[in-house]
């Protein structure tokens, strides 16, 4: 490996390394799980450095192979699944890991982390990957079309659905916030 | 208050101040992750191997013993991986008086006596033989099924009979009866 394409490599993995995780998190709902999830993402990069030397392509190119692996090892977690389980075969949605937050985060944003965990619960894992990938990541929605081959068109409406899905469970919060307070 | 649609700020910063919450993930160093990178790529070089000698034999086995035609594309396997530098290790339950080292009799002369760990952590594919599943193994997919590329690091790939490389199996190996 070049000096050149190290440099770019480390430059990647350094920057975005917490995001795909955080992503692979969000999509697998285990944070061991994701912390494997996102090195296989990394070393698949490895092998595809003229993607890697190009950070704007390889940002979203990265979304893409984190998704596809956290469906590799959905499908390697459900095989366990029913060999451990015979009368369970169907892999239950996981829900987003529950988070420890810190003193601060339990100032600041618990209702932020409640609220969007439970969201996301909600969704189908292509609508959650979706919705993360444009709202948490900052993914155009054109980057979004082309890396989970739909249109365009699809990738709104499944990101507008995923956002009213998130609003409803907002206002739920506050409504019940609002209960608790009187 | 209600908000508009079109407006999407508001769900911008509710990820936002997740985001900010959330502990940091204790991830591996990048010099780990470029030594997994650069295992994965000696693998990915001989990786095309063993489908194509397994069609080749599947073949020729329709006219010579399949047994025979086994044994024989697992040798110029096992020979060009080495070539390419990739360990090979074949997997053979069955010789009793080897149960602690079992592939003994195929580890390459410079692993002989004994591999250390950075070079059994180097070590990236496993090839199982037919004595390691009971079922028959005379249909093409059962073949090439039986070539299965494995790592003692953790690090694996495995054929996948219909896409090629493109799963990660440390943990699965399939069988001609589909049986890890």
């Amino acid at each position: 490996m070049e000096a050149q394409d190290r440099e770019a490599f480390t430059f990647l993995y350094e920057k975005q390394a917490p995001r795909i995780h955080r992503f692979l998190r969000d999509l697998l709902g285990d944070a061991a799980l994701a912390n494997d999830a996102t090195q296989e993402t990394f070393v698949r990069a490895y092998g595809h450095m003229e993607i890697v030397r190009e950070p704007e392509r390889a940002v979203p190119w990265l979304f893409g192979v984190a998704r596809n692996v956290s469906l590799e090892l959905r499908k390697a977690r459900a095989r366990r699944c029913r060999v451990f389980s015979d009368d369970d075969a169907e892999e239950a949605m996981p829900a987003p890991t529950s988070h420890s937050p810190t003193p601060e985060g339990e100032l600041l944003g618990r209702e932020a982390l409640s609220v969007v965990d439970a969201a996301l619960a909600k969704l189908s894992l292509d609508r959650r990957a979706m919705l993360l990938m444009s709202l948490d990541h900052g993914l155009e929605y054109a980057d979004i079309a082309q890396l989970m081959g739909f249109s365009l068109a699809k990738v709104k409406v499944e990101i507008f659905r995923a956002r009213e899905v998130l609003r409803e469970t907002f206002a739920a919060y506050e409504r019940e916030a609002e209960r608790g307070g009187r | 208050m209600t908000r508009s649609m079109d407006d999407d700020s508001f769900e911008r910063d509710l990820f936002r101040a997740r985001a900010r919450q959330m502990p940091a993930p204790a991830l591996p160093s990048v010099e780990k992750v470029i030594a997994r990178g650069e295992s994965r790529r000696r693998v990915q070089a001989v990786a095309f191997l063993p489908r194509m000698i397994a069609r080749a034999s599947n073949v020729l086995s329709k006219t010579v013993a399949p047994i025979a035609m086994m044994h024989a594309a697992a040798g110029i396997f096992v020979a060009v991986a080495w070539g390419s530098g990739v360990h090979v290790e074949r997997a053979r339950p069955d010789m009793s008086g080897y149960a602690d080292r079992p592939n003994m009799s195929l580890e390459p002369p410079h692993m002989q006596g004994g591999a250390s760990d950075s070079q059994l952590a180097s070590v990236p594919l496993t090839m199982r033989d037919r004595s390691s599943c009971d079922a028959p193994f005379s249909a093409p997919r059962a073949q090439e099924s039986l070539f299965t590329l494995g790592s003692s690091s953790g690090d694996s790939m495995c054929m996948d009979d219909e896409r090629g490389m493109s799963r990660s199996c440390g943990d699965y190996v399939t069988c001609a009866d589909g049986r890890p």
